[in-house]
């Protein structure tokens, strides 16, 4: 949920959407990148800490970090000749994410693994964990670097598969997988170099 | 609190193994002016009450720490959590301990030294670190 788009807009209504540790109202606090508020497009009319003073006004329609999940995309590779590489957030000898508060209709309480492996058994993506029941087709989701740029953005085709309560697994080639970036490298969602961002990634599902 | 003894060059170190922060309490008091918000499942501008929630501890001589959200919200219990767990540090720093060389256990909320010595496993390996028994041997073939 968001902040309204008009009307009277104080200085309380913005401390109880986005929370706040103080009793006394710092503006400063919500910054956009600063430690309340994700610099992504819904909230771009926040000014940043180095592009100016910050308003009232600029917090008509932003969001919270309600709607978005966020962790610091690694990668992983086991060395050798044929190495099992693995790129992205919440896989094994991956780093953990940091922000998993997501919320979509498909997801579970906590969104905690996003990543794509490679070994000589083949390549998978991993995502989830996916709600029993609910599905993710034809769901997008994007990932926003921390200057609020779309950094990656893919769709899952109209016949993935259900969600089971854990994470969805699926490997390259199967037709219930995601295949290539709409924003993002050029190849294949399940691609352990894809999602090898040596940084962090602010993500959103619809 | 658990405390071992440690050794190093200039004697011995009196290190705390463990601190156990689970004893406080949580209270919820209401502002007294309303909120706004935007509900998008209705697109409709909402008023809510503002909650001021409050940690105190119940043992320990820490300050009582808060946060300020609106009721119902729609991410209130990992609001909640993480702000529970940026207290659960503060009161640790303010006891005066460095939480780079602790884990805290979210179940129990209790900080742990790292690299804490303590299953029988583990005293093994620490004695002895590549024991005989774990590759089992082979017989060599011959050439």
């Amino acid at each position: 949920m968001v902040l309204p788009s008009s009307g009277t807009l104080d200085f309380n209504s913005i401390r109880a959407e986005f929370g706040s540790p103080s009793s006394n109202v710092y503006l400063s606090l919500y910054y956009r990148g600063g430690p309340y508020t994700y610099n992504v497009p819904a909230n771009a009319n926040i000014t940043t800490n180095n592009t100016g003073s910050i308003a009232v006004s600029n917090f008509y329609s932003a969001r919270g970090k309600t709607d978005y999940a966020s962790g610091v995309f690694g990668y992983y590779t086991s060395g050798g000749k044929i190495p099992e590489t693995r790129g992205g957030v919440g896989g094994p000898n991956l780093p953990s994410m940091g922000d998993t508060s997501i919320r979509t209709n498909v997801l579970s309480t906590g969104f905690t693994t996003n990543y794509a492996q490679q070994s000589i058994a083949g390549a998978t993506y991993v995502m989830g964990p996916f709600a029993g029941g609910n599905n993710n087709q034809s769901r997008t989701f994007r990932y926003y670097g921390t200057n609020g740029a779309l950094s990656r953005q893919f769709t899952w085709p109209s016949n993935a598969q259900t969600g089971s309560g854990g994470n969805t697994s699926v490997g390259a080639g199967s037709t219930t997988s995601p295949t290539a970036f709409t924003v993002g490298p050029s190849g294949t969602v399940i691609s352990s170099s894809a999602w090898n961002i040596g940084g962090t990634l602010i993500i959103r599902g619809f | 609190m658990e405390y071992w003894w440690n050794f190093d060059n200039t004697g011995f170190l009196m290190t705390t193994r463990s601190v156990d922060l689970s004893d406080f309490t949580v209270s919820i008091s209401y502002m007294d002016d309303k909120v706004r918000h935007f509900d998008e499942t209705d697109n409709q501008d909402k008023e809510a009450r503002e909650c001021e929630i409050t940690w105190t501890h119940n043992s320990l001589s820490v300050t009582p720490l808060k946060y300020y959200l609106r009721e119902n919200h729609e991410n209130w219990e990992s609001y909640i959590a993480n702000r529970q767990m940026e207290i659960l540090t503060d009161w640790f720093k303010e006891l005066g301990y460095d939480p780079l060389y602790y884990n805290l256990d979210r179940e129990t909320k209790t900080w742990n030294i790292k690299g804490a010595v303590e299953t029988q496993e583990q005293k093994d390996k620490w004695l002895k670190p590549n024991p005989g028994n774990i590759v089992p041997p082979t017989t060599p073939e011959i050439l």
